[in-house]
């Protein structure tokens, strides 16, 4: 039985234009105290899976198929009260929206002594002692739990962020893009920050980024999602060296060299897929140069392959320099 | 904060003064002349000239204006042409009487409006929605004195349960030995109707505001958040959402108070209820200068003392506002 595992996860959102399919068969598995990256472009549904799990979708969205097990139970069957009680104790997220997350008339140390008070029998002294711990941790000022959100810095509030989503110490972490807001040196810090405690507090991690630098960094494997779908995933080193799927390829082809002045930069062209009427077959397909005939009307699977797991017909023709 | 308050204050008094400039302005040229309705037409010219002269209607204009705030400043509003007596007597007398109906019924109105609309924004697409919301609709758009008079008709008149308007039944007053209960409950009799119009009135833009402030506010991110901690569902509701959408509630209460004191006017008349509101109609037809001008005045300040306080809530529950 593997910790985490999401098997064949379909969700859609309802809408006046017709169904935006935005997760359409995610299989995943972690291990405890590892550290996925999940990639992809904007739109391509990696918030939804996140808010899936915690079961936090809006109203319009519906998962139709799949199972999202948790220490082997599938928490898609939880009653909303068993789901109040595993939120944030053991999964808490830090939502992509982290500057707005705090709400404007509280403290937040209260914020975060609120969070602790829900799901432990301790006192508020207590709370508000790992309060300060926390702010510790993650490097703000004790001294400015009693602020509001609006004397924070935007650096701040994603610290305190953070702080308040480790604050009962949970076993996952769904960490959603949670350094957008912030300049090149803050994201440094607050990554590495991240990257120090996960090690520290043996937390598992799902983190959400566009930047494929950070999760070469930080994380040990790494998913690519595609159109609603994961389209490649094994260990970050394997998939950074050899990326099997031309998506993948593209995604790491459009990453800034770091140390290479010459930039030869190329983007993918085109379009990412419309979620209201994919594609048939392949969803990359449109895009791809190595596009055939039946990359049009069979959807690619994923399969094992070179030790990791790739969705595509052609993997292992396809070059890679 | 002192430093707002004294601003606020001092913004007040100007308001106050331009206010009572208009209301002066506004009665001397108003068509139809107050010496003939003050002054017995078979009076001959002489003695016409002397009570001008004494009631100060032969000066001109500004310096009739002169005297009037001169003597507003020494807290002295004048006689009633049409009582007789001190105006601030009449409107100390009608004073109480308004702020009675009035602030119960805002303070219901509101307290029911908040409650109804963060559920119903809650509940949204429910049928307790649709049904509130639409009935919230109809209260808000009907035309106030029809209501009034429909109410009355079937209470009082058909059914009998309720006084026809007034504020007492005089004979229990007059006749004495009755006891403070007994009269208590007199007023709050003759109450009922008019508070209950006065209400669902403001009550249905209360609720509607509530709702579309709380639907607002559940799309923000930390109520995202606030779920996502796992806190329970009424926790979520009121003290994350409902408490912020409370902000945009007080601003409006604010701003709509003036709108209600004119539902206030209105509705005192329907009832008969001895307010300030009704004696402005009252005083204005008599062309009653000193009268409707002093009870405009009041009504205003009343107006504009409640938006202070409204201002000071806000400061209190918005930490976000630093004065
Ligand atoms: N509440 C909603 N109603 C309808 N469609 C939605 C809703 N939320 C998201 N979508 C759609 O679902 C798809 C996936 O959105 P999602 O937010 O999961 O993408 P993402 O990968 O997180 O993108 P980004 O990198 O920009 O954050 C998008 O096409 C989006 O337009
Ligand atoms: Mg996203």
């Amino acid at each position: 039985m593997s910790f985490f595992e999401i098997q064949g996860l379909r969700m859609h959102y309802a809408t006046s234009r017709g169904r935006v399919k935005a997760i359409r068969g995610v299989d995943l598995k972690m291990d405890k105290g590892q550290a996925l990256g999940l990639a992809g472009e904007s739109g391509c549904g990696k918030t939804s899976l996140g808010l899936s799990i915690l079961r936090l979708l809006p109203n319009n969205a519906h998962i139709t198929r799949g199972r999202i097990l948790f220490h082997g139970e599938d928490l898609l069957r939880k009653s909303e009260e068993e789901m109040r009680r595993i939120r944030w104790k053991y999964i808490s997220m830090v939502f992509q929206s982290a500057m707005n997350a705090l709400n404007p008339v509280y403290r937040v140390g209260d914020q975060i002594v609120e969070a602790i008070l829900a799901h432990e029998d301790i006192t508020k002294d207590e709370a508000k002692e790992r309060v300060s711990e926390l702010f510790s941790l993650v490097g703000l000022d004790p001294g400015r739990a009693g602020q509001y959100p609006h004397e924070y810095s935007g650096g701040m509030r994603q610290r305190a962020v953070i702080a308040m989503a480790l604050a009962c110490h949970p076993e996952l972490l769904i960490a959603d893009e949670p350094t957008t807001a912030l300049d090149v040196i803050h994201q440094k810090q607050i990554i590495e920050k991240m990257d120090e405690l996960r090690e520290k507090l043996g937390m598992t991690m799902i983190y959400i980024t566009h930047d494929i630098a950070i999760i070469s960094e930080t994380c040990d494997v790494m998913a690519v999602m595609y159109g609603g779908k994961i389209v490649e995933s094994s260990k970050v080193r394997d998939l950074l060296r050899r990326p099997m799927h031309p998506y993948t390829q593209g995604l790491i082809r459009s990453i800034p060299p770091l140390h290479d002045s010459v930039g030869r930069l190329t983007s993918i062209e085109g379009e990412p897929p419309s979620l209201l009427s994919p594609p048939r077959g392949c969803s990359f397909n449109p895009r791809c140069a190595y596009s055939r005939d039946i990359c049009r009307t069979s959807e690619p699977p994923l399969r094992q392959l070179n030790g990791g797991l790739v969705a595509c017909h052609f993997a292992e023709e396809i070059p890679w320099p | 904060m002192y430093r707002y308050l004294l601003h606020r204050i001092l913004q007040i008094a100007i308001t106050m003064f331009l206010l009572i400039a208009m209301v002066f302005i506004l009665f001397r040229v108003m068509p139809g002349d107050p010496a003939s309705m003050v002054l017995d037409p078979k009076m001959p010219p002489e003695a016409k000239a002397l009570m001008k002269k004494q009631l100060g209607l032969d000066e001109p204009i500004y310096s009739q204006f002169i005297i009037y705030m001169k003597n507003l400043l020494h807290g002295d509003l004048g006689r009633s042409f049409y009582y007789g007596r001190p105006v601030y007597d009449v409107i100390m007398e009608r004073l109480p009487n308004t702020i009675l109906l009035f602030t119960s019924a805002t303070i219901i109105s509101w307290g029911l409006g908040y409650a109804l609309g963060k559920r119903i924004a809650w509940r949204r697409g429910t049928r307790f929605e649709h049904a509130l919301t639409f009935m919230g609709l109809l209260f808000y758009s009907v035309f106030l004195p029809w209501f009034g008079l429909i109410m009355i008709w079937i209470f009082s008149y058909r059914l009998g349960l309720f006084p026809l308007g007034g504020m007492i039944t005089p004979e229990l007053w007059t006749a004495g030995g009755a006891g403070i209960i007994a009269l208590v409950l007199d007023v709050l009799h003759h109450l009922a109707l008019p508070l209950f119009v006065l209400t669902l009135l403001s009550f249905a833009g209360a609720m509607l505001l509530m709702r579309s402030s709380m639907l607002e506010t559940l799309r923000e991110d930390y109520i995202l958040t606030a779920r996502a901690k796992g806190l329970s569902e009424k926790v979520v509701r009121d003290k994350h959402a409902a408490r912020n959408a409370l902000l945009p509630m007080v601003t409006a209460l604010a701003l709509s108070l003036s709108f209600s004191m004119s539902g206030g006017v209105l509705t005192e008349t329907v009832f008969s209820w001895p307010g300030l509101g009704k004696e402005i109609v009252s005083a204005t037809l008599n062309y009653d200068y000193p009268l409707a001008q002093a009870a405009f005045i009041f009504l205003a300040a009343i107006v504009l003392m409640a938006n202070l306080v409204a201002d000071i809530i806000y400061a209190y529950l918005d930490p976000r506002i630093r004065y």
